[in-house]
């Protein structure tokens, strides 16, 4: 942490940077308030520790100057003034905390450590990062309890990248950040401090890549979902394992329930007698699975068996009563079994993807229960309520992702303004949409006012409701990107990551233009980002270079600029930008306007991209991006795998049932299928019966095994599947370049080496 | 920590598999198993494990019979048995100790908890 200490009184400044540089901060030192505020503009500084009486500018007014220029470092007054207005004005003028002179060296120490904390928004005194835990107050660093012995660089290091933990670091912004400019060593000496401290986390047992190297652009924290997932804890190994014994003997559970419904049968059959055959199979399949559900967590039907097991032990005949408790326990012991399945922690990356969640607000119970029924078809799960005060419980709770409320729920008007503006700051956004008695234009406008996105007039069939549902739904899951941003301004790359990811964007910066095609490559955006103004070179010039690509030409870019005059915004437009926003924008400004433009070019992107059943890429636009992919992949030396699964019967499917059972199986293995893929991949109905998949990264193995895997669970786990329908895959797979190295070549290898082929084509 | 092999007795394979999967999350520990009394008996003769985990209720040959087996065969009758039973009520708890099994073990169990279970009823260090 870089932090510069402005004194005029040399004692006090020496003994500040021998305590502060002891501490493994970067200490810089100036005199008077003029020469301060060229250093901050020169340089970016973690920290200020700013004197009030200063020549040539004073530390109030310099402070007040700074943050007047957007700067946002914290500020620690020093003032050798017991006056409480002097503080007061010192606080006013923006800045954080102030000491009296003279100070206790070990409380300004504290003081420091604070402000850096509450600077990037860290809440807890020990910072942690997976297993590495970085004690500030003791400079103890350690991995899973196991302490490290650093380096006073590796500890500097190690915190910035813990008290920034999404951020790349660049090697020029590691030097700036944990060096003077006077002892500045070259971006080898980075290297060097990074390899030291990768060699004392891997002896520690930590992943290897825990300190990730991003290509192109820096270093980082290995994201905690990815750290998770290769490092399961025991415990999570032993769920897993046990999640999958559950799988894997379901169906002989199944049989000993069977076994229980047939003794229950029998028994309501004879007047409560059983034959002894009868008798001891039902006991011993009764004690069996009384001593078996438990184990995998499912204590409820311990319990049931062992409650069954009771009654099959009492006297026969048994009374009518008994008859009939039989009949029931054995009936909600066969829907527990049924609807169980343990929790693997697994299932995030493995298994079937989560659901999606509509809460729905209404009065109407009848109505709730036909819309709940209908969604089961639609793989939703629906949860309802009948009053507000219900609904803002369900959105603390569950975040749903969809809202649908009959405003007539709510008792006056203002309680249905005051949901709303609780769901309006809800991060990641959650639509809403209104339906209600028709009332004219009126309510339609109330609805747009108070931030609805449709209003569907009642009486309403459900199923055209979850049209609409479906309609939106999409529309706001499209708003996932990944956003490259390119702008020389520091500042401004370390703000914007921090106000968009929370809107689920997926954010990288560059600093240096020149850079620039090797980190497009390597991020491959879906928007881009790019400062008018840059040295080396312009984003204009930029802008110019995407657009003369065969590859590139089509990705949407949004210009960032303080010249909002006629001649620059058109010079803009004709070099073939999406938009622009005016530089200085207010930071929650900025990210409505950015959310706003992704919105409306992504959904026009959608309008022709995505498959309006399946979600999935429409062919004609998946071969643009297969294509890019496959680009990517001759680019980067890198694999490349591609998947093609085919609903092999469907038109089986289609004459044996009907067209909307032929579709609700496209629909639920085209969301399988994007959920359980990367923002990198490209899922794409290749046709009526097809889906072609492109893994980016991914070797043949791997993609068979994970794209087997999704197929393997959805037809395990849907009910639509593995009962009524029989639904049969086909999957083939071929891997570039081995396969070949075009497209139409790779389809057809992946067309002809099937993994899992269930049934022939019908 | 000393190696342990174990040797569970159940007709219910997918109960083996979680004894299996619950006990060999300890290093050194090495489970193997019996889908009847009649092979739990061969196995022990022949693996001699640090403790047998025996299944009250199978078919065929029950644990009761199956630990009388084990008791009457002299290459066997050190073994520590520990019964693994649905049955918990006290008369039943009773029953098996007069058998003479080391401990009753009751199901279902916590997978997590097991190798605990174990390691404390017959002195192990963990």
């Amino acid at each position: 942490m870089r932090i510069l200490i402005v004194e005029d009184d040399q004692p006090t400044a020496e003994a500040l940077t021998t305590l502060l540089s002891h501490c493994s901060y970067a200490v810089e030192t100036t005199a008077d308030g003029e020469s301060a505020a060229e250093l901050v503009a020169a340089f970016e500084y973690d920290l200020l520790l700013l004197d009030v009486m200063l020549p040539k500018l004073d530390g109030i007014t310099l402070c007040r100057q700074l943050r007047n220029q957007g700067h946002t470092m914290p500020i620690l007054l020093l003032t050798g003034q017991g006056n409480s207005h002097d503080k007061a004005v010192g606080l006013d003028a923006g800045a954080d905390d102030y000491v009296v002179k003279p100070f206790d060296l070990e409380e300004l120490e504290a003081r420091i450590r604070a402000l850096l904390r509450r600077g990037h928004l860290h809440t807890t005194p020990i910072l942690e990062w997976s297993r590495i835990q970085l004690d500030p107050s003791s400079s103890q660093v350690s991995y899973h309890q196991q302490p490290l012995a650093l380096t006073p660089k590796e500890y500097a290091l190690l915190e910035l990248l813990m008290r920034n933990p999404r951020r790349v670091f660049s090697c020029g912004m590691l030097l700036e950040h944990l060096w003077t400019y006077e002892d500045m060593p070259g971006e080898e000496a980075v290297r060097t401090h990074i390899k030291g401290l990768r060699h004392k986390l891997r002896d520690a047992d930590a992943p290897p890549d825990i300190i990730e190297t991003v290509y192109g652009i820096g270093y980082r924290l290995k994201p905690l979902a990815e750290l998770e997932t290769e490092e399961p804890s025991f415990e999570q190994e032993n769920q897993a394992a046990i999640a999958n014994i559950w799988q894997r003997y379901q169906s002989r559970i199944s049989k000993q329930v069977q076994v229980l419904e047939q003794a229950s049968t029998a028994c309501q059959t004879h007047q409560g007698h059983l034959d002894p055959k009868h008798q001891q199979q039902a006991e011993q399949e009764a004690h069996t699975l009384a001593g078996a559900l438990g184990m995998f967590g499912m204590h409820d039907g311990t319990q049931l068996a062992r409650q069954i097991e009771q009654l099959l032990a009492m006297p026969k005949p048994l009374a009518i009563e008994h008859i009939e408790q039989f009949a029931h326990q054995v009936k909600t012991l066969r829907h527990a079994i049924d609807q169980y399945g343990p929790a693997s922690p697994t299932d995030v990356i493995d298994s079937l993807p989560p659901l999606p969640s509509l809460l729905v607000i209404d009065g109407d119970r009848d109505w709730l229960a036909d819309l709940t029924a209908q969604a089961r078809h639609w793989d939703w799960s629906v949860q309802t309520v009948t009053d507000l005060d219900a609904a803002q419980m369900a959105l603390t709770q569950d975040s749903p992702q969809v809202i649908l409320i009959d405003p007539a729920v709510a008792n006056h008007k203002d309680q249905t303004i005051t949901f709303l503006d609780k769901v309006n700051h809800h991060i990641p956004p959650i639509p809403v949409l209104f339906y209600g008695a028709p009332d004219g234009l009126h309510s339609r406008l109330e609805v747009a006012r108070l931030g609805g996105k449709a209003y569907l007039e009642k009486p309403i069939a459900p199923i055209q409701v979850l049209h609409e549902v479906d309609r939106v739904l999409h529309q706001s899951q499209a708003i996932t990107a990944k956003i490259l941003i390119v702008d020389d301004d520091p500042h401004l790359l370390q703000l914007l990551p921090s106000l968009l990811e929370p809107w689920g964007f997926k954010v990288s910066t560059l600093a240096d233009s020149r850079l620039f095609w090797q980190t497009l490559v390597t991020v491959a955006p879906d928007l881009l980002i790019l400062d008018v103004e840059m040295p080396h070179v312009s984003g204009m010039e930029l802008c110019q270079i995407v657009r003369n690509d065969a590859y590139w030409y089509n990705l949407p870019i949004i210009f960032l600029t303080a010249h909002t005059e006629a001649e620059t915004v058109n010079q803009i437009f004709a070099l073939g930008a999406d938009d622009f926003v005016s530089k200085p924008v207010v930071g929650p400004e900025l990210v409505v306007r950015l959310v706003n433009r992704l919105e409306r070019m992504q959904l026009s992107q959608q309008l022709w991209q995505v498959d309006t059943l399946t979600k999935a890429y429409k062919r004609q636009p998946a071969m643009s991006r297969l294509e890019q992919m496959i680009k990517r992949a001759q680019d980067l030396q890198q694999a490349l795998s591609l998947v093609l699964v085919k609903v092999a019967n469907l038109r089986q499917i289609n004459s044996d049932f009907d067209l909307e059972t032929g579709d609700a199986i496209l629909r639920q293995v085209g969301y399988a299928l994007c959920q359980g893929c990367g923002q990198d991949d490209v899922v794409a109905r290749w046709s009526s019966n097809e889906f072609l998949i492109g893994l980016d990264g991914v070797q043949a193995d791997d993609a068979e095994h994970h794209i087997q895997h999704l197929c393997q669970n959805y037809l395990q786990a849907h009910p639509l599947a593995s009962d009524a329908v029989p639904v049969h895959l086909n999957l083939g797979v071929a891997q570039y370049p081995e396969a070949g190295v075009t497209l139409s070549a790779l389809y057809n290898a992946a067309n002809c080496h099937w993994i899992m082929r269930q049934t022939d084509d019908d | 920590m000393t190696a342990k092999c174990i040797l569970v007795v159940d007709n219910e394979l997918y109960i083996q598999e979680v004894v299996q999967i619950a006990l060999e999350t300890i290093n050194n520990w090495r489970v193997i198993t019996a889908s009847s009394g009649a092979e739990g008996l061969l196995k022990a003769e022949k693996e001699h494990p640090d403790v047998i985990l025996l299944d009250m209720m199978m078919p065929d040959m029950d644990g009761a019979t199956t630990f009388q087996k084990l008791q009457a065969n002299p290459l066997t009758q050190k073994i520590p048995v520990l019964l693994l039973t649905a049955k918990i009520q006290a008369t039943d708890q009773k029953r098996y100790q007069a058998l003479g099994v080391h401990a009753t073990i009751s199901k279902p169990f916590d997978p997590l908890q097991l190798p605990t279970q174990i390691a404390d009823v017959l002195g192990w260090q963990l």
